[in-house]
């Protein structure tokens, strides 16, 4: 049980709990605008919309992988990085941060119901076991967090 | 696998992720500031190694959070060379790794303090990961902007996430740690 309760601390900080590293990948979120979301420092480089999504996208696939779900049932079509906005608007991009809250959850829950001893055994990802793989996915929501606190600045300069 | 090697695994692939990215970027833009006077990639490395090397020395023994570390000086412009700076960057890795290589999950319920303050060895060292993973995040991001076109990719490349899917046989860290390295040495 204590593994457990590491790895949602884990988890946990990386994504919305208050943590001692400065903003996590939510934290990084907060007051985002369509406007702020769709900038790109150039053309062709991802802007923060896409990293919600793509961050979206990755907690699904450790879900998958930890459940052993089959695929298919990520909400949006495409990959990795799915190319957004679609439409600039507050909706829009509440719709896709629901999106993240959402895979997050379900994430979340998959784990919590982990038994303790799962944690060292194979997931559905070749090789890599279930504790390594939710290690990587919260490293994983930080490493986005940075960078969207670095577009953020680099959108308030111009 | 234990807890120490699911964390030692994530530390060298983020080690690697920034050296991959560093190795692309010329000597001069190494101290170019990340836009709005945000910090440049030489100012990270040196807080990253910074950091690290606070952290981890006599890590059971002592606070985490040393003296003789100058935090803010991480900040600041300086004129090292690459090599240099590389020095810099392994000497705070190989306090880390050493330490690490001293622990089992035996230990984890042990007691550090960083700034005071009493924290569980896997709470400190899952803090730390997740500080390097936030600012190595930041390093990849401003190399990409630097190379433009001629970046070589560090992870999936654009459009061929389902082809990546199909056959993703060597995803464990360390695959993706060796992966980077060779991508390191020929750049």
């Amino acid at each position: 049980m204590e593994d457990l309760r590491q790895i949602l601390f884990q988890i946990d900080t990386a994504y919305d709990r208050v943590s001692w590293h400065g903003p996590n990948l939510r934290g990084s979120l907060r007051g985002m605008t369509p406007a702020l979301a769709a900038w790109r420092p150039s053309p062709g480089r991802h802007n923060i919309w896409e990293l919600i999504v793509h961050a979206a996208y990755w907690k699904y696939v450790a879900w998958r992988r930890l459940t052993g779900a089959k695929r298919g049932s990520f909400p949006l079509s495409g990959s990795n990085f799915i190319k957004r906005p679609v439409e600039k608007t507050p909706g829009a991009l509440r719709a896709d941060l629901a999106l993240l809250d959402e895979m997050h959850r379900q994430l979340r829950d998959a784990v919590a119901a982990v038994a303790p001893r799962e944690l060292d055994r194979g997931s559905a990802q070749r090789g890599v076991t279930k504790r390594a793989l939710l290690t990587g996915i919260a490293a994983h929501d930080l490493y986005h967090a940075g960078q969207i606190q670095l577009l953020k600045r680099m959108a308030r300069s111009r | 696998m234990s807890v120490i090697q699911s964390l030692n695994d994530e530390y060298q692939r983020y080690k690697a992720l920034a050296e991959a990215a560093i190795a692309q970027v010329g000597d001069e833009e190494l101290g170019t500031a990340g836009g709005d006077g945000a910090n440049s990639i030489e100012m990270l490395v040196r807080h990253i190694a910074g950091n690290l090397k606070s952290r981890f020395t006599d890590f059971r023994t002592s606070d985490g959070e040393k003296p003789w570390r100058h935090r803010d000086d991480e900040f600041e412009s300086t004129s090292v060379t690459r090599g240099e700076l590389l020095q810099i960057w392994d000497d705070g890795w190989s306090v880390l790794f050493r330490e690490i290589g001293m622990l089992s999950d035996a230990d984890l319920s042990a007691t550090v303090t960083v700034r005071n303050q009493p924290l569980r060895i896997d709470e400190a060292l899952h803090r730390s990961l997740a500080h390097v993973a936030y600012h190595v995040g930041q390093i990849v991001f401003m190399a990409k902007a630097m190379r433009g076109g001629a970046w070589q990719t560090l992870s999936i490349p654009r459009g061929k996430s389902e082809e990546y899917n199909r056959a993703a046989s060597s995803e464990t860290a360390a695959a993706h740690t060796a992966k980077l390295g060779k991508l390191s040495s020929k750049t």
